[in-house]
């Protein structure tokens, strides 16, 4: 029987990625993909300004 | 006709008449307001990060935000959720994530993937000007750590291939699985994206 090798892990942990952007308050709070596109989910966490005019 | 493009190239026109006029026109108008109120977004980390939902995050800079009644109007659209649906092949299909993307002169976004939970994403212009959308449809179904080993070093694939980013006319595309990237914006006007990102529901 062959040995079958695990998976490599990543090496980064994407919580933590996600937590160090969010205290720069640089990022929504969403995961991945494209973090610039905001998320109908964490609105209660994040509040985009609304225009006045 | 969607479902077939969609399969064979992971794109799906909507069609043109399927907005009203009058429609895009509100959205123009309130992009204006919202440009005011929008907020940066400029994520410097270096490189490729994989996530667990599958999606990969890059670095870019524009502003964004997610709009008022216009652009709500246009995510809710029954047509839309129809082209998603038709498309993909799944029923309750919802927005979730949507917004304008202001781009100045320079701003960029390097290959990424969209988040796991987009079963489509939508994109198009509100200005006549933005470059084509860079991507490399061949890599649709290679696993994420594969892609991110594959493209680490490049952040504008050379061998990609691009779709057209029109001006009030919506392109879906598999952006949870294809990679894809906006080079630097070469005009000397700001350009104005729109994203629109549905999941299916009953999933």
């Amino acid at each position: 029987m062959p040995t079958i090798e695990p998976a490599t892990n990543a090496a980064v942990d994407p919580a933590d990625f996600i937590s160090a952007l969010h205290a720069e308050g640089n990022l929504p709070q969403n995961a991945g993909g494209d973090p610039a596109v905001p998320d109908s989910c964490f609105i209660d966490t994040h509040i985009y300004q609304q225009p006045t005019v | 006709m969607l479902r077939q493009t969609w399969l064979a190239e992971g794109r799906a026109p909507v069609p043109e008449d399927a907005i009203d006029a009058g429609l895009w026109e509100e959205i123009a108008a309130e992009a204006e307001r919202c440009e005011k109120v929008a907020v940066v977004r400029h994520n410097q980390r270096p490189g490729l990060l994989a996530m667990r939902d599958g999606s990969i995050t890059s670095p870019q800079r524009c502003k964004v935000h997610p709009g008022s009644a216009a652009l709500n109007a246009l995510a809710r659209s029954k047509n839309l959720a129809d082209a998603a649906a038709e498309a993909t092949g799944q029923g309750r299909m919802t927005p979730i994530r949507y917004g304008f993307k202001f781009y100045a002169p320079g701003d960029y976004m390097h290959v990424h993937r969209d988040d796991g939970k987009c079963d489509i994403t939508f994109s198009c212009g509100l200005t006549p000007n933005l470059a084509p959308m860079g991507w490399l449809p061949k890599l649709r179904y290679l696993p994420t750590q594969q892609v991110t080993e594959q493209l680490a070093d490049t952040p504008y694939p050379a061998d990609g291939e691009s779709f057209p980013i029109l001006c009030r006319h919506l392109t879906g595309f598999d952006g949870r699985r294809i990679p894809h990237w906006r080079t630097p914006l070469e005009t000397a006007s700001r350009e104005v994206l729109i994203t629109i990102c549905f999941a299916d529901l009953s999933a």
